[in-house]
């Protein structure tokens, strides 16, 4: 589902962050030149995230922030497999990996 | 009152008193076994478990393919005869649209998440993030009879301590798709131990003369899993955003 051969950097606006079963996902908000385009970004398990320094508190709507995603191997989704993700201020978020 | 009626008050008190004491001993007894047993509490993780190298992702690129590195998926010792049906197992297994919704045994034991071990007097349980659970007992019950055992994911154990080594005997174990890929008559016959303050291992040895030449051992080496303060458990459909869509998985959009 996802090229693990590309990364795209997007820089948005948090709309919503699932800390969910399966998986996690952060509905991100990315001005481009035709206006905002949503992203879908698929992360771990809670528990993986967790481990990750991850919590449900990490990420409230409105939060700016860029994240490091693989994108779809077809391209037809805005959607991405996260990477890694920072503040605007440049602080990591997460536990290094 | 009369003396007959004396005299049974008099039983009656002294029946009550006998089985308070009893209770008391019996509740000692157990308290005695408690202290006896070691101390495992904490999460551990197989050191084969995926979810290592998975991280905050949560995908690798092999997706399933990475099973193939677990000392549960080894090469088996099989008779000619099974050796064809777990080659028909293995080709009707997840692929890459499968998802996980709870780990049967032994594969729970190396699975990609954490574990903890309960430990009581009666029972050791064994929890797995996935919610998938062993239960253990160690109460000196046998196995139900031939009739009254039916096979399920889990199977059935029975187990007693030597010194501070839980031996586990399971039988009844439901044959599906994820390895060891053995026959339902498989008996497994474990050895699970503390290495060292921050290790564990568990020693399997799987006996199955319907499917396997000659008895297949492994061990499975755990390493305490730092940072994590409570059990964080999984579930397959609380929010599956990942529907398989013309044998493609997909991402739908959110609630």
């Amino acid at each position: 589902m996802f090229d693990y051969e590309k990364t795209v950097t997007l820089v948005g606006t948090v709309k919503l962050f699932q800390f969910t079963n399966p998986h996690c996902w952060i509905e991100l908000s990315v001005p481009g030149e035709k206006g905002a385009e949503d992203w879908s970004v698929e992360m771990g398990a809670p528990l993986q995230l967790y481990q990750g320094g991850w919590k449900p508190g990490t990420l409230k709507p409105g939060d700016e922030i860029k994240v490091v995603v693989r994108p779809t191997r077809d391209g037809t989704q805005k959607a991405g497999l996260f990477v890694s993700a920072a503040r605007a201020d440049g602080t990591v978020l997460g536990k290094p990996q | 009152m009369s003396s007959k009626s004396i005299a049974r008050i008099c039983a009656a008190a002294a029946l009550l008193a006998t089985a308070v004491v009893g209770a008391q001993k019996s509740e000692q007894d157990r308290v005695r076994v408690f202290a006896s047993l070691p101390n495992w509490t904490g999460y551990w993780i197989a050191d084969d478990g995926v979810e290592n190298a998975l991280g905050v992702s949560g995908r690798t690129e092999n997706g399933a393919a990475d099973f193939v590195r677990m000392k549960l998926a080894a090469p088996l010792p099989y008779t000619a005869e099974f050796a064809t049906k777990a080659a028909a197992a293995r080709k009707n297994s997840r692929g890459d649209t499968g998802k996980e919704c709870g780990f049967p045994f032994p594969f729970m034991m190396e699975s990609p998440w954490v574990l903890q071990f309960l430990i009581t007097p009666e029972e050791t349980d064994v929890i797995v993030a996935g919610r998938e659970i062993r239960h253990i007992y160690t109460d000196g019950r046998a196995h139900p009879s031939p009739d009254d055992v039916w096979a399920t994911p889990w199977g059935d154990s029975v187990g007693k301590w030597e010194g501070h080594v839980l031996t586990v005997d399971t039988i009844a174990v439901k044959s599906g798709t994820f390895p060891p890929l053995v026959s339902e008559h498989a008996r497994y016959s474990e050895r699970i131990r503390m290495v060292s303050a921050d290790r564990m291992e568990d020693e399997i040895t799987v006996v199955d003369p319907a499917a396997l030449t000659k008895e297949w051992k492994v061990t499975i080496p755990y390493q305490r899993v730092a940072g994590l303060d409570r059990m964080v458990h999984g579930d397959c459909n609380e929010n599956d955003r990942n529907p398989v869509v013309d044998g493609k998985l997909t991402i739908a959009p959110a609630n």
